[in-house]
């Protein structure tokens, strides 16, 4: 019990306070350029385009064609902020059950990436590492399961293509466009 | 152009309101570390968390940020890890597994809205965190 004594108690209640307002203000310094380009972004319906390259990437993950738009909104935005854009395409039915266990299974490692990976770069993190292992989690993960979850996954109600074959040709087919465009812009 | 700036103007607003909200997380949790830092209870719960931590490679100080990442929010939990002094692979590690598992009461109740099982989402989750952990703490000594 010897060394705990809380008799420097104004200096370490000083130092305490002047250490998360240093935090704060590290973070602000993120937070503050990200949401100016989430803006940015929602002006320009960027989203909306992203979501439309990214249809051939949702079909490779065995999932639909309308589930491009939840993906890439749980992708950039995360769970929280972009679940009014994820539950209402579950709510439209524009999603099917298989559609939202995969999308779960993506979006549990790699959500919300571009803040949750620069919060953690005051403490000294490597963004690169830490975005590039979610990323890939998500792939590996949700390619297992799309694979081993053909048939039970999906609800009666839906119509279920065989979508083994479709996969594989989609994943060969999967349109550059995307990356040309972007190039062009540029 | 003004539809730039307009959005740019947004976006600052939202940013600083965000930067309050982390505030409001972060400020409690790291005052609470340091002081806690002070008093025999961090060694407390650093030798209880100290076995079951030590197979991902954190000490037993890092429980607290886990446990508030895992249960409150990811911002809580940098303002803990903010105030103890971890090594870059420490933070790594810590980061690796709250970026798999986090504020998981709040997220899980948003996925069991779009019909996906409460087991399921935590099981993905902190089966994932675990997992990768142990594959970088093990990874990184080589």
């Amino acid at each position: 019990m010897g060394s705990w004594e809380l008799s420097a108690g104004w200096p370490v209640l000083w130092e305490a306070a002047t250490g998360a307002l240093r935090t704060v203000l590290k973070m602000a310094v993120i937070v503050v350029p990200l949401m100016m380009a989430v803006e940015l972004l929602r002006t320009f319906h960027v989203l909306d385009r992203l979501s439309r390259w990214m249809e051939p990437g949702a079909r490779a993950l065995g999932m639909s064609r309308e589930a491009a738009f939840p993906l890439v909104a749980g992708t950039v935005l995360g769970i929280s902020f972009g679940s009014g854009l994820i539950i209402d395409s579950f709510r439209e039915g524009r999603i099917t059950r298989r559609d939202s266990l995969l999308l779960t299974a993506f979006l549990a490692p790699c959500h919300a990436v571009f803040e949750d990976t620069l919060l953690f770069v005051p403490l000294g993190v490597n963004p690169f590492f830490l975005l590039g292992l979610r990323l890939a989690t998500a792939l590996v993960l949700t390619l297992t399961l799309a694979h081993f979850w053909r048939g039970p996954g999906e609800t009666p109600a839906v119509t279920a293509p065989r979508r083994v074959t479709a996969q594989h040709e989609e994943r060969d087919a999967r349109p550059d466009a995307g990356r040309h465009s972007d190039r062009r812009a540029r | 152009m003004s539809d730039i700036g307009g959005a740019l103007a947004r976006g600052a607003r939202k940013g600083l309101q965000t930067t309050a909200i982390l505030a409001r997380a972060i400020v409690p949790a790291y005052i609470a570390v340091s002081l806690l830092a002070r008093t025999p209870v961090l060694d407390w719960i650093a030798a209880a968390a100290g076995p079951l931590l030590r197979w991902i490679g954190l000490p037993g100080e890092a429980a607290l940020p886990l446990i508030l990442g895992l249960f409150v929010n990811l911002y809580s939990a940098i303002g803990a890890m903010a105030s103890l002094a971890l090594t870059i692979k420490e933070a790594t590690i810590v980061a690796i597994v709250l970026s798999m598992a986090h504020a998981l009461v709040v997220e899980t109740a948003v996925t069991s809205q779009i019909g996906v099982p409460v087991r399921f989402a935590l099981a993905v989750r902190l089966g994932l965190a675990v997992a990768l952990a142990v594959i970088v703490n093990a990874a990184w000594r080589l």
